[in-house]
């Protein structure tokens, strides 16, 4: 089991979820500490399913307990070629739960039953969500094109 | 775009700036547990070459001899299982030989938990061999089962009663010499009172019962005596 890539993902997906980089890294914390004070998951997809369920309801505990500034746009400094840019407005369009999909599936690379695990859906829901919302997408980017 | 270069893209759609203190929250996290299965590959893997070696040699010279003299197939295994035993019990008392029992007991998995690990991969590993052994002497599964097994046990609770009395070299040279003498037990009982022949394996059973059951309770002592060391 890595820790330092869980890390990463669970960091990835509360900075997402609450586009506020400090309480993003409190509550990847918090969830770590939950999950090894309970002492429970020994392998990787059952800490995982743990950890995102226990993220989700800290991220969801910390917007409703302030409200939270959105991420600005683009990291300062860097230089985002026009597709990427276009890509991210895309992303931008689709709902949350959508994005939330397209983020644990595609970007965080977590298996189907880590998904359905910890969103509480069946993994045929998280199959259908996510092809849904990945069809949006393209939609939308082949909309944008000239 | 395709859908894998749109998959691939997506990578690059949630950006995150580092985060500030994930070094020191990682340094600062106890180690992940470690399943019981993990935990047992691992010690196997720190047990000596020697150790593997000296089960290896075992388990070919018996192999060797039941294809040169198959009528001395079960008397002279018998004889050779006692050094696989050694190595067994020799593995467990690792740590009191070289003096490291009190740096084992600090470390992240207990000198209780490695020396049972230890010994329990490496009696595993001797179960098996014994039972790929049985089958061949001449003398039928169950006899040459119990044949092997005896002097195998009788050398492990020698051994294990040494190791636990006597500290360092010393305690390891008191098992060897148990070693050596089940083996000496095994050649007079073969050459002196026939003690392997059918008539007399009824002596053997009770035999094999009491070297089990001492077995069993000199390794509850020696269990017992780690967590007395780590009491103290």
């Amino acid at each position: 089991m890595d820790i330092e890539t869980i890390y990463d993902k669970l960091y990835r997906y509360c900075c997402h979820r609450l586009r506020d980089t400090q309480a993003a890294e409190d509550v990847t914390q918090e969830a770590f500490a939950r999950w090894l004070a309970a002492g429970v998951c020994r392998t990787e997809n059952e800490a995982l399913r743990y950890l995102y369920a226990v993220a989700r309801n800290l991220c969801a505990d910390e917007y409703r307990r302030k409200r939270l500034d959105p991420l600005p746009p683009d990291l300062p400094g860097q230089d985002i070629p026009l597709e990427s840019l276009a890509l991210r407005q895309a992303v931008a369009a689709l709902s949350q739960k959508e994005q939330e999909l397209i983020l644990m599936r595609y970007v965080n690379c977590e298996p189907v039953s880590v998904i359905a695990g910890a969103l509480g859906v069946s993994r045929f829901a998280v199959y259908r969500r996510t092809s849904a919302a990945l069809a949006k997408l393209r939609r939308m980017l082949k909309e944008d094109e000239p | 775009m395709k859908k894998s270069e749109l998959k691939r893209a997506l990578r690059d759609a949630f950006p995150a700036r580092s985060p500030a203190g994930k070094r020191a929250f990682l340094r600062s996290l106890p180690p992940a547990p470690v399943s019981h299965l993990r935990f047992l590959l691992g010690q196997a893997g720190h047990i000596r070459k020697s150790a593997w070696a000296a089960s290896a040699a075992v388990f070919a010279l018996a192999l060797a001899v039941g294809r040169l003299a198959p009528r001395d197939a079960v008397w002279a295994t018998a004889a050779l299982t006692p050094f696989a035993a050694m190595a067994a019990v020799a593995e467990g008392g690792r740590s009191a030989l070289y003096g490291m029992e009190e740096l084992e007991l600090s470390a992240r998995f207990g000198l209780k938990s490695v020396a049972l690990a230890r010994m329990g991969v490496l009696g595993l590993a001797h179960a098996l061999l014994l039972a790929a052994l049985a089958p061949l002497g001449p003398a039928g599964l169950v006899r040459t089962g119990v044949y092997l097994l005896t002097p195998y046990l009788l050398t492990a609770l020698l051994g294990m009663a040494a190791l636990r009395r006597l500290r360092g070299r010393e305690g390891l040279y008191a098992a060897a010499a148990a070693a050596v003498l089940t083996a000496g037990l095994s050649l007079v009982l073969h050459s002196g009172p026939d003690a392997y022949a059918p008539a007399n394996f009824r002596w053997w059973l009770p035999a094999l019962a009491a070297a089990a059951v001492l077995t069993g309770r000199e390794y509850r002592n020696t269990i017992k005596r780690t967590e007395e060391l780590s009491w103290n």
